[in-house]
């Protein structure tokens, strides 16, 4: 799915007569026909699109791939300067000042790049590479018309990473069948590079262009002229062995083992590159085919926005319709079922009464020696209760016990009878018992006996346990 | 034939303006026609899917019932939807007389009568047994957990002169008719 997203590199080549495209899938070549300005032609330009287009297979809403391009050495100068020592932010402005010092054309008028060769404490050298802003721009415009995202380098220096890796110096010498490039390497940093004619003893200037004793050539035409052998007769010459096929080439080589083993090449600034460019309306061009396609998207987006609610309205309002009075059915069912149930147990729990709470306390306040004749109970929490005690106090003190609870209200002594000659008192008494809302909870205390009972059997002095009974 | 005379430019121009206007005048109103239609179709919408989120809240309040109904019936060890009014009032029956039994309370006389409708009671049951103090007291913990909907409406105990330590026990209790409480609930529903 990354992959699918984000196509793999094209590495392309641009020389003066070719256009060299590789990619994992394969390659492509192409002619170029320039004007007499040095410029593609229209029919050219259109061509090269249309094939890098078809090349590419790139479908209209995938984002644009990664072009690494290599162009000629012709119109590229290549000057060492050497500068101060300076913090790393001010080296650009610094680089404009030289470059404009150096160069026959403004920073503006160029597309350039750097590298550094040397980064001693008291000097820095650098090695500047420029060409005209017009040559990269034209490049450019092509490729982004073709759907790609360029971004140029000099051929010669990708040429350097299919070379065995050397620190002697050395020079790469690329054959074409007009001209053959000739790039001088240091410590892996080019720093010469000229356009020789084909024709001619090339051998000669070479060796007239070059102190290295060691070339590696590469090219269509590196075995005419015999231009090898008569090398070989003075330095070192050796071959670079490229595979056969369209798009193969020593620099779409170095291009591609750049991006894979992530090797930085001098990189020629242009400011058409849009993955760099900042967005403005006053540079949109809105007659470009490009920015008519964003235009387009952009509106179709907006009315999108717009018409969705309505859309989702119109299209989900009967399934919704559907669901909830499937859903309401569903519920009445539930409720059917489930709320007579609620309030009949609740109407169950309330209403049941509190007998034992009631007798319980009853038990606790009744003093040793009161005989229970007999204790009526209703749902209603009326109580009678007649009972015998040892004498008036009893009873007072049972009324007192039963008012302490808190749990009954209208607690009654009906009648109160002594029986002549025994210390026995009869009594008739009345109560009822308080609305559950008002009662006080009842605590069940084990009494004194039953603890000292429970102590003897642990051997250990254990606390009383204390539990609550629930209001019925 | 054509019996149209030619129009002079300026009867031209002011035909072409007025076909302007008018076409404005038709869009405008055709467009306020479907605007209306479709921003009542949203409003509907809208309202559909507030009803839609209301009624998830209330799901939720019946979740919480369903919770307390489980919990009752735990408590209670009674499911109202498996109740049979034909024959509970013989099953509580004999389920009172079962746990009276296992527990040591010895019965006396039981009686049974219909309840009042008007209280949704399905029937009364009287019973009167003696046994010790504390199988009484447990027998009358045990009767609202026997499984049926019971009411203990009355208890009178009393001192058996005849059994020193042992009591008397009068019960009456009302056997509840979950059908009656169905159909007072169903207008609510």
């Amino acid at each position: 799915m990354k992959e699918f997203f984000n196509q793999p590199p094209v590495f392309v080549e641009i020389n003066p007569a070719s256009l060299r495209a590789l990619r994992e899938s394969g390659g492509l070549e192409l002619p170029l026909q320039r004007a007499a300005d040095g410029k593609l032609t229209a029919a050219c330009r259109k061509e090269v699109i249309s094939a890098l287009q078809n090349f590419l297979g790139r479908n209209d809403w995938q984002p644009r791939v990664r072009a690494v391009c290599g162009v000629s050495a012709h119109g590229v100068s290549l000057r060492k300067i050497a500068l101060p020592a300076l913090a790393g932010g001010d080296l650009e402005s610094v680089l404009r000042l030289q470059i404009e010092k150096e160069f026959p054309l403004s920073p503006d008028e160029l597309a350039w790049g750097w590298r550094e060769i040397s980064n001693e404490p008291a000097r820095r050298e650098i090695i500047v590479a420029a060409v005209r802003k017009e040559v990269i721009e034209d490049y450019a415009g092509i490729l982004l018309e073709a759907g790609m995202n360029p971004e140029f380098t000099v051929s010669a220096f990708a040429r350097e990473l299919v070379c065995p890796s050397s620190n002697e110096p050395h020079a790469i010498l690329e054959m074409g069948r007009s001209h053959a490039e000739l790039v001088s390497i240091e410590n892996g940093v080019a720093t010469g590079l000229k356009i020789l004619p084909a024709n001619g003893d090339i051998a000669g200037a070479i060796l007239k262009s070059s102190s290295a004793k060691v070339i590696y050539v590469s090219g269509n035409a590196a075995t005419q002229n015999g231009v090898c052998e008569k090398l070989s007769a003075h330095v070192d010459c050796r071959r670079l062995e490229i595979p056969c096929g369209d798009g193969f080439s020593a620099a779409t080589l170095g291009l591609k083992k750049s991006v894979s083993e992530n090797v930085p090449l001098l990189a020629l600034q242009s400011k058409l590159r849009p993955a760099n460019a900042s967005f403005s309306f006053s540079q949109m061009d809105f007659l470009r085919v490009e920015n008519r396609r964003w235009l387009v998207r952009a509106a179709a987006l907006l009315v999108l926005l717009l018409v969705l609610p309505y859309a989702e309205a119109l299209l989900l309002k009967p399934l919704l319709a559907r669901k909830l009075a499937a859903f309401k059915i569903q519920r009445q069912q539930f409720v059917s079922v489930v709320e007579p149930e609620l309030n009949f147990l609740q109407s169950l729990k309330q209403n049941q009464p509190p007998y034992l709470d009631a007798i319980y306390l009853f038990s606790k306040a009744a003093a040793p020696g009161t005989h229970l004749d007999s204790l009526t109970l209703n749902q209603h929490g009326d109580i009678t209760v007649k009972a015998a005690m040892q004498n008036a106090q009893q009873v007072m003190d049972f009324r007192a016990k039963l008012i302490e609870s808190g749990f009954f209200a209208n607690i009654t002594v009906e009648e109160q009878t002594p029986v002549q000659n025994q210390p026995r008192v009869n009594v008739r008494m009345t109560a009822q018992w308080k609305p559950a809302a008002t009662r006080a909870a009842v605590k069940v205390t084990p009494s004194p006996e039953e603890n000292k009972k429970t102590n003897s059997i642990a051997g250990a002095v254990i606390p009383p346990a204390t539990s609550k009974i629930p209001k019925s | 034939m054509n019996f149209m005379r030619t129009l002079s430019p300026s009867e031209k121009r002011t035909i072409r303006y007025a076909a302007i206007l008018l076409s404005i005048c038709v869009v405008l109103f055709g467009g306020s026609k479907v605007w209306k239609f479709f921003a009542h179709r949203r409003a509907d919408y809208l309202q559909m899917v507030a009803e839609a989120r209301q009624l998830k809240t209330e799901t939720g309040l019946n979740a919480d019932q369903a919770a307390v109904v489980k919990k009752l019936m735990a408590d209670f060890q009674l499911d109202p939807a498996k109740l049979s009014t034909n024959s509970i009032v013989a099953d509580a029956s004999a389920a009172i007389q079962k746990a009276a039994m296992s527990g040591g309370v010895q019965l006396g006389a039981i009686r049974e009568s219909a309840g009042r409708s008007s209280a949704k009671e399905l029937a009364t049951i009287g019973f009167e047994g003696s046994g010790q103090v504390a199988s009484v007291i447990s027998l009358l913990h045990r009767l609202p957990l026997l499984g049926y909907p019971l009411l203990i409406d009355s208890v009178q105990i009393t001192a058996d002169a005849m059994r020193p330590g042992q009591i008397k026990l009068s019960v009456t209790i009302i056997v509840l008719d979950f059908e009656q409480w169905k159909k007072a609930e169903a207008p609510h529903a």
